[in-house]
């Protein structure tokens, strides 16, 4: 009997250890979440119960009740180093110092994992009141009625929204409505390249044409240079700034439509495939990185610097990184320029012209109404508007609206670079559009093309089955 | 007999000692199995639009090329892991057991530690280890005078493979060390001293005395790696994604890619599913081959 | 005669000199990506970049504090050690009760069960991502760290009970015979009999399943909606911009989310293995 007692004496401390265990943290989190819980629900229910708040808020325009936004991007808030979690910081000052009412409630995380994050909650019907949104995403989410229209936005605040331009505005179309106000201006394949060593090979500026192109490289490669650096473990590099132009240069933007369409013979169309026949030749001629494929964007960086690459390609964010990877000794980049890469021998597509555009954009959830939604037009107006490109122009980033803003300060690369922006057309962002289980086929598959184990036809032929998948 | 019926406890205190695994079990792994097998039943892309499709995505995985790629890798790396993994640090154990090896605490130490280690972290260490310009493996190579052997090892697709088993069986080894240790010091001394006495060597006694005598802690070790080796993943994730193309892919990267790069949560779950069905598979067929030590749970 | 025996004895010797050098170099390269880290974690960013393996020239230690203030590294850490360690308690007491009982008992569905609980192990974490999201946010118990945790145990579970099951198999007959003969009953079996018998499995347990809670990822991104409850694992990947990379600060980072369980494992792991070899039945 004794024994007995003292097991279950035993058996209860162990128990009252592991909920005392749970409790001592319990009291720390509870009233917390509670608290917040109570917060989130507050508005929400008493938009429910009484509509006539709503108008009321919605005729002068101010918060009576106190409005909790649950906000999800792909920018952590503490970061020192990012643009766009400086400009966001900001934004969130203004917006809750002008209405004291509106709080934030702010998860950020960082671009891989904020895929994950809104896949999972896409899936489980419950995303966040605003978040990112990406071009790609938008079909979806619009089918799922998971994505409001911002063109009531728009149309409420022309003196705003008047100021994108079509060329961003293009990523978050669908159906004749926007799904979001684009808050960056991208070009997406560049090549960044050291003038001096061109200069020793007889190349003023890079060149125009892929004959001279391949006639400069050959010559680099001769002098002991990496022609072109390419970093694509990420898998989509090649896909974004290099297939982007290239795909472009041979097809033309007919190319495009037919894709979106599902119209012409997709990825067995002989003229995109000139441009990846073009990129093959990259490969087969030895003129890019051997690593290619398991060093990322910016792991081309130190060999560009150390002057090993002659040049590599990459996108316009690329800038605020080389910059800061050059440290205290900027002479590199005192005598780099950019380009976009070449027009080829009867290709149907415009030269000089980028793939480019806003790729991404301040989106709401449907499921908003009445103060919430009056809220969230603020945040996504904040997060895009010129304060906010200001802000971006300042870490040398560009917003999605044009300003006058002196880069030069900031760097004569990025100088040149705002100049070449303005003067290039702007081409689709494949991978902005299509659907993403068939840029997904694309990016594996160029892997392969870029080290010689597979040849375009067969690239052609693995992204079409991939593709026809989704036609159905 | 008689004896098994005076031990076996009441049905309630049975039930009271397997009510709460069974429930959290329940809870966080069965019942979101039963969901996952009811999404790869729909063509979804998230939301309330699913598509049923039946057994459709089961079709479509039997057909797809990738998925038998990357089960093939998943198989590879299974059994290097057994044959490596518990074969070396078997020899390790042998040795930390016997008396030549010195600064045994220390070696025991320290082969443990890429265990304490997040597999993310391991795979950004190998990643640079093998980074052709400044990488460890080719610095080591240029410096013995091995120039020829310098490539850029996880861009060639025919030895990416091999070149994420070493990490993965690398990152374990100390935990078998572990294990065998102290499945080899609860070995009567008085074994080892009476072969001694008919002459054995070091060597015959771990295949004689040693193997033998550890052979349950073997079982499970080789159960142990081959479940981990199904389902890996961050090492893979870190180091190749899957790449070049899908060179290095394994079943649980090939699920994640499709569910969220892809978007198709439907088919990503099928690929789950169907390679939970084949480890599960693999482990039964593990312990039909160890048959022996089925006597001692029943 | 003499001759041959001194020629073994000598080529014993270089073999075992031999065996020593190379588990010293295998040891040393399992020690290395620690001292790695911790000095990367002390360099500048340029001097990073330009060579990764390099020994720093100079000490930066405001790698530190940026890490602290970019990761909110402070928060993260308390938040880790609570879940990881909720996890682990009721982890063990769980599987050790049920693995015992899968070891020594019959009862009606046995083997389905501890097939299923096998089977438990070898599934893919993603893909009950999203199925345990939804669950969770069905009853919004999403964003609660004491859920996180039994997620946690639960996943720990199935190698758990696998170790237990296979460990309390070998412990003879006898010894519970002997306490029912005594006039004991079955929680004196479990808990004064097994439990200190079982101590070596336990700290296995207990080592496997801490590390698995402490490095988990994709379902503390995913469950963990608030910065005030992020954990560690997340926390470090506030270096990774899309378009950018902290290395140093993330060095830094790593060592702090990496050193604490190192040197809790140098100070425990006599204990560790003592307790290993002390607690077990010679079988």
């Amino acid at each position: 009997m004794r024994k007995r007692i003292a097991v279950l004496l035993a058996g209860v401390m162990v128990c009252s250890m592991l909920t005392a265990c749970g409790s001592t943290e319990e009291p720390k989190e509870e009233p917390e979440a509670k608290q917040e819980e109570t917060k989130e629900e507050k508005p929400e229910s008493k938009e429910e119960k009484e509509p006539e708040a709503e108008t009321d808020a919605k005729s002068d325009g101010d918060f009576t009740e106190e409005v909790t936004l649950d906000v999800a991007m792909m920018w952590p808030l503490d970061s020192t180093t990012d643009a766009k979690s400086y400009a966001l910081n900001h934004a969130i000052e203004r917006l809750e110092k002008d209405y004291p009412n509106i709080k934030i409630n702010y998860d950020g995380s960082v671009h891989d994992d904020y895929q994950t994050i809104m896949m999972t909650y896409a899936a489980a019907d419950t995303l966040p009141d605003v978040f990112n949104v990406k071009g790609a995403w938008i079909p979806n989410l619009v089918e799922n009625e998971q994505i409001g229209t911002v063109d009531e936005f728009f149309e409420n605040d022309k003196d705003w929204s008047g100021k994108f331009d079509d060329e961003v505005l293009f990523d978050m179309e669908y159906d004749g409505h926007y799904y979001g106000a684009p808050f960056q201006n991208l070009c997406c394949s560049l090549v960044v390249y050291n003038k001096e060593i061109y200069k020793s090979v007889g190349y003023e500026k890079f060149p125009e044409t892929w004959e001279d192109m391949m006639d400069c490289f050959a010559k680099l490669k001769d002098a002991g240079y990496v022609p072109l650096g390419v970093g694509n473990s990420g898998q989509w590099v090649a896909n974004s700034c290099i297939f982007g132009a290239m795909g472009d240069r041979g097809a033309g933007t007919k190319w495009y439509d037919d894709i979106m369409e599902g119209t012409g013979d997709g990825f067995l169309d002989k003229d995109m495939l000139k441009g990846v026949e073009k990129m093959a030749e990259l490969a087969d001629k030895e003129y890019l990185n051997t690593n290619l494929n398991s060093i990322d964007q910016f792991e081309v960086m130190p060999p560009y610097l150390n002057e090993e690459y002659a040049s590599y390609v990459d996108g316009s964010w690329t800038f605020a990184t080389l910059i800061a990877t050059a440290g205290d000794d900027q002479s590199v980049i005192e005598k780099s320029g950019v380009a976009v890469l070449p027009a080829i021998d009867g290709g149907k597509g415009d030269y000089p012209a980028t793939p480019g555009g806003s790729a991404w954009g301040q989106a709401y959830n449907a499921k908003l109404t009445g103060a919430k939604k009056q809220a969230a037009e603020l945040f996504i107006k904040y997060t895009t508007d010129e304060e906010w490109c200001k802000d971006l122009a300042e870490k040398g980033d560009f917003g999605g609206m044009n300003i006058d803003y002196d880069y030069s300060a900031i760097s004569p690369l990025v100088q040149e670079y705002a100049q070449l922006k303005s003067s290039v057309k702007k081409t689709p962002q494949y991978d902005c559009h299509f659907d993403t289980s068939v840029i997904d086929a694309m990016n594996t598959n160029f892997q392969e093309l870029l080290i010689g184990e597979i040849t375009p036809e067969e690239w052609g032929g693995r992204v079409q089955e991939e593709y026809e998948l989704t036609l159905d | 007999m008689a004896n098994n019926k005076v031990l076996q406890p009441k049905k309630r205190t049975l039930f009271l000692y397997m009510f709460p695994s069974v429930v959290l079990f329940l809870v966080f792994t069965a019942i979101p199995i039963i969901m996952a097998i009811y999404y790869s039943l729909f063509n979804w892309s998230g939301g309330k639009k699913k598509i049923f499709l039946g057994l459709g995505n089961y079709s479509r995985l039997l057909g797809d090329s990738i998925f038998g790629k990357a089960l093939l890798n998943n198989f590879i790396l299974a059994a290097c892991c057994v044959v490596f993994q518990v074969g070396i640090a078997f020899i390790i154990a042998s040795l930390i057991c016997s008396k030549g090896l010195k600064l045994k605490s220390f070696h025991q130490f320290a082969i443990f530690m890429p265990v304490v280690l997040a597999p993310v972290v391991v795979g950004f260490l190998w990643k640079i280890i093998y980074n052709q310009d400044y990488g460890l493996l080719n610095f080591l190579l240029h410096s013995v005078g091995l120039e020829s052997w310098i490539r850029p090892w996880i861009d060639d697709v025919d030895i990416v493979m091999k070149c994420i088993t070493v990490p993965i069986v690398w990152q374990w080894i100390g935990l078998y060390v572990v294990i065998f240790v102290s499945a080899m010091k609860n070995i009567p001394e008085e074994i080892f001293e009476s072969a001694a006495l008919d002459g054995a060597g070091g060597i015959k006694k771990a295949f004689f005395i040693t193997w033998p005598m550890t052979m349950d802690t073997v079982k499970i070790s080789v159960i142990l790696a081959v479940s981990g080796c199904m389902k890996i993943f961050e090492h893979i994730y870190i180091i190749t994604s899957g790449g070049p193309g899908t060179a290095s892919m394994v079943g649980a990267m090939y699920a994640y890619k499709t569910s969220f790069i892809k978007q198709r949560f439907g088919y990503g779950s099928t690929i789950s599913v169907g390679i939970m069905a084949v480890s599960l598979t693999l482990v039964l067929i593990c312990n039909v081959i160890f048959g022996k030590g089925k006597k001692k749970y029943e | 005669m003499n001759k041959t025996y001194g020629v073994t004895q000598i080529s014993k010797k270089i073999l075992m000199l031999l065996v020593n050098v190379l588990i010293a170099l295998l040891s040393l390269f399992c020690l290395f990506p620690v001292v790695w880290m911790i000095y990367s974690s002390l360099k500048d960013e340029p001097s990073f970049l330009r060579n990764l393996i390099g020994l720093p020239t100079s000490f930066h230690f405001s790698n530190y504090l940026s890490a602290i203030k970019t990761g909110k590294m402070d928060v993260a850490f308390v938040n880790s050690v609570l879940v990881s360690v909720t996890a682990v308690a009721a982890l063990v007491f769980i599987a050790f009760v049920a693995g015992v009982v899968f070891a020594r008992y019959q009862f009606r569905g046995k083997t389905i069960l501890y097939t299923m609980f096998l089977s438990g192990m070898l599934i893919p974490v993603h893909s009950l991502l999203i199925p345990i999201f939804v669950e969770l946010k069905l009853f919004t118990l999403n964003n609660n760290r004491f859920i996180l945790a039994l997620v946690y145990a639960a996943f720990g579970l199935p190698k758990a009970i696998f170790l237990v099951t296979s460990f309390a198999a070998t412990i003879p007959r006898e010894i519970e015979e002997a306490v029912i003969i005594d006039g004991g009953n079955t929680h004196d079996i479990f808990f004064k009999v097994f439990l200190p018998i079982s101590k070596p499995i336990l700290s296995t347990v207990i080592i496997l399943s801490f590390l698995d809670a402490w490095n988990e990822f994709p379902f503390s991104l995913v469950l963990m909606g608030k910065p005030e409850l992020k954990t560690l694992p997340i926390a470090l990947t506030y270096f990774t911009g899309q378009h950018s990379v902290q290395y140093t600060p993330m060095m830094a980072g790593l060592t702090i989310a990496t050193l604490p369980v190192v040197i809790v494992y140098f100070l425990f792991h006599k204990k560790i293995m003592e307790g290993m070899v002390a607690g077990s039945v010679k079988g």
